[in-house]
């Protein structure tokens, strides 16, 4: 048999060294409280100082007490640019109060971020008390918190253009007493919901305690007899065209 | 030098011992099993092909569950399955600066033969692939057995057409882009609804750096049916849009960012693909650019050119879309492939002797008028870049035997192609699979009413259909047959295939007829 080597295409680490990388994080201090959408950025910044390209990596860590979305980011650098992203940082509802390092590294360069954990304060929006956060579907730049953050900018949109009904749904670990949901979504024009039953949970079942059909608002306020229940809901059942998505802005218990 | 050929038949202990010494910097062999995401085999020559594998013990995990070392890997190709006749073998390295991915440009094997070949990382060795070396460049094949398939969104449903494509007995699979998505996969992958994958939230975050991208072919390559397929021959592959991001052109992004971003955007994701696809070292990324056009010959029976219609495009005109009354899109300059690889395939089709020339690619080239508003065209498609398309089918009125290979869309389609679409009564001069997607918009439908408007407006379309599947080929050395292999649904696992419609065309006189 001929022998003929074989080509391989595995080649040595292109460009490994992290001395040309600086790395920095903002802020210096988190304060987070707890609950999933309650979560706050950190964003890492890695700049590439020579005048070569490089791949650089970043590492984070954290105590289990913190939940970290991600705890790598690779990347190529061109000469002279930073590439700055945001790691996403939360501590579930129940998390004891104190604070705790995030901690960042590159190369040889280290970074340590203090996280102070706090719960909610007993006055805070219902909304941002609740626990778990969940939707049918989602995507990745209308994630199912941006309809529960209080940030009028970010939005839930599902992922299932044309297909309905989805929900967005929000679990408290106590149960409260709700007598009012304000959805804010989109005016009609921009694709907003138009129309939606507001449910909540009680006696094992969703309860229908309002009824939204034919909105065209970007704000509605829908009331209802008090109920004491631990999960409300919306489900949404059709939206003004632009893709036929859900979208919703904010959800207001109250 | 230990003797390879035996070595995998020695008992575990033995074959630990008799492993090569391991690289200064390397490390020993994962704990763990690290073949998790299969093996695979691409771009076949008469004396070689590449063999892949990427280590990955936790492939949900960033790094795969590795840590930053080199692992030294054992590769086997044999002429048998049992491994009975090892004819090439040797060491490899799994680089952690390239996500401990394996690429052996295997040469040294006889043409158009079938051979298996396997990994071997510490104690543990990874499933058997087959795979086959086309023809000799002097061969005269009878016949050359392929299949096209493209658009696999993980949450949009099951494998299922990849394993029926692991059953068919082909030649080489042309992949036609859109391997991955970059939008968010939650925790039971999307409407594949399977509770079993417990994804942490990681993978809901849009692809942009190499880390993102890494785990998401990691996601991908988990699958069993993909893996199967991948084992089963060998892949020649082309990306389209969602490699990067959704319709975006060369160093145009889809949304705004600042040009800086998006470079390092693509350099990130170069460089993944190239990690995890059978694809040859001059292949690997420089950067933001990677050239991935290349041509694959089989005997003087076809030569296969695989392009790049996104690297090097102009931007959409008139802001991308379905456009009517777009005269931006016949503006000079304009060009789909870029002059480099225009000129380069254009020479090559004049130049070939082959008796087909295959044009892998993904975006439709067959002029397709969308009805409502008179005249509206895709401008993401050949139809927005029509100076490109007018010198291809130019130069293919001149040589018999052109056919092109088509993704993209999630539809099948059968097409004509006529050197002026306008002209129905002119015969056409190439023909296009437009091949649907393995998964990508759901289960579908076999009548969608938006083809049937685009039948009516467009009669160069010969079929249209909106269910997924790939599309089977048999070239011979007059004809070509086509079999559209459709499934019934993909958000749930177990459908069965049925050929849903086949064509003939004749290489000396080009149009699809139903068989």
């Amino acid at each position: 048999m001929k022998t003929i080597a074989a080509l391989l295409c595995a080649l040595p680490p292109a460009s490994p060294a992290p001395d040309p990388v600086h790395l920095a994080v903002d802020p210096k201090n988190l304060p987070i409280t707890t609950g999933q959408c309650n979560a706050r950025n950190l964003s890492v910044r890695l700049s590439n100082t020579s005048g070569q390209p490089v791949y650089a990596d970043a590492h984070l860590s954290a105590p289990p007490a913190l939940h970290l979305q991600r705890t790598l980011v690779s990347t190529w650098l061109s000469p002279g640019y930073t590439r700055a992203v945001p790691v996403r940082v939360s501590a579930a509802t129940g998390t004891p109060a104190g604070t705790r390092l995030v901690r960042v590294s590159s190369g040889g360069q280290r970074v340590d971020v203090p996280v102070t954990v706090t719960a909610p304060a007993t006055s805070a929006p219902l909304t941002s008390r609740a626990a778990r956060v969940t939707a049918s579907s989602f995507r990745a730049v209308t994630p199912i918190c941006g309809a529960a953050d209080g940030d009028p900018v970010s939005l839930w949109a599902d992922s299932t253009n044309r297909r309905w009904p989805d929900w967005h749904q929000l679990d408290w670990d106590v149960g409260i007493t709700a007598s009012r949901v304000d959805v804010v979504t989109l005016p009609a024009a921009q694709g907003g919901l138009r129309d939606w039953d507001v449910q909540v949970w009680a006696d094992g079942a969703w309860q229908t305690v309002a009824a939204v059909r034919g909105n065209t608002a970007a704000r509605v306020n829908s009331t209802f007899t008090p109920r004491v229940t631990k999960a409300v809901r919306i489900l949404t059942l059709a939206g003004n065209g632009l893709g036929d998505q859900s979208r919703i802005v904010e959800v207001a218990v109250s | 030098m230990v003797n390879r050929r035996g070595l995998l038949t020695m008992g575990g202990a033995a074959l630990t011992a008799a492993l090569t010494p391991v690289p200064a910097k390397a490390a020993p062999g994962p704990r763990a099993d690290p073949f998790t995401l299969g093996v695979a085999s691409g771009d076949p020559l008469p004396e070689g092909v590449v063999i892949w594998t990427r280590l990955a013990p936790r492939p949900f995990e960033p790094a795969a569950g590795l840590p930053s070392a080199d692992f030294p890997v054992k590769w086997q190709v044999a002429e048998d399955e049992r491994f009975g006749r090892v004819v090439r073998d040797g060491t490899a390295t799994a680089a952690a600066a390239y996500g401990h991915s394996v690429h052996v440009d295997v040469r040294g094997l006889r043409p158009g033969r079938d051979y298996f070949y396997r990994f071997r990382a510490g104690r543990h060795v990874s499933p058997v692939g087959r795979t086959r070396t086309a023809p000799g460049k002097a061969a005269q094949p009878s016949k050359l057995r392929f299949a096209i398939a493209s658009c696999q969104s993980f949450t949009d449903g099951w494998y299922t057409a990849h394993r029926h494509l692991a059953a068919e007995d082909l030649d080489v699979l042309f992949f036609l882009g859109d391997y991955i998505y970059e939008g968010a996969v939650d925790a039971v992958g999307g409407d594949r609804h399977d509770a079993s994958l417990r994804l942490p939230d990681t993978f809901e975050l849009l692809t942009d750096t190499l880390d993102l991208y890494r785990m998401r072919y990691a996601l991908y390559r988990t699958d069993p049916d993909l893996q199967a397929a991948h084992a089963a021959f060998p892949w020649a592959l082309t990306w389209d849009d969602h490699e990067v991001q959704d319709n975006y052109a060369a160093g145009v992004p889809r949304f705004d960012a600042p040009p800086a971003d998006f470079e390092a955007h693509r350099a990130n994701a170069y460089r993944a693909y190239w990690e995890n696809q059978p694809l040859r070292r001059p292949r690997q990324p420089a950067g933001p650019d990677m050239a991935l056009h290349r041509r694959l010959r089989f005997g003087d029976l076809a030569d296969a050119y695989v392009l790049d219609t996104r690297q090097y495009r102009a931007d959409q005109a008139c802001g991308d879309g379905v456009r009517a009354g777009c005269a931006q899109r016949d503006e000079p300059g304009r060009t789909l492939l870029g002059p480099v690889q225009r000129e380069w395939l254009l020479h090559g089709m004049k130049h070939s002797g082959a008796r087909w020339n295959l044009l892998a690619q993904q975006v439709m080239m067959a002029e397709c008028r969308y009805g409502g508003e008179a005249g509206r065209l895709d401008m993401d498609k050949w139809d927005g870049y029509p100076a490109d398309r007018t010198a291809i089918l130019e130069s293919a009125a001149r040589i018999p035997g052109t056919v092109v290979l088509t993704g993209d869309i999630h539809f099948n389609y059968a097409a004509d192609l006529r050197a002026d679409f306008s002209r129905p009564d002119t015969a056409p001069v190439a023909v296009e699979l437009v091949g649907t997607s393995i998964t990508s918009s759901g289960d579908g439908a076999d009548v969608i009413p938006k083809l049937e408007e685009q039948r009516r407006h467009s009669p160069h379309l010969r079929f249209t259909n909106g269910q997924r599947g790939y599309v089977r080929c048999e070239l011979t050395r007059d004809t070509l047959r086509a079999d559209f292999r459709v499934l019934s649904h993909v958000t749930r696992p177990g459908s069965p295939i049925i050929t849903r419609a086949s064509f003939i065309s004749e290489r000396a006189r080009p149009g699809l007829v139903p068989v």
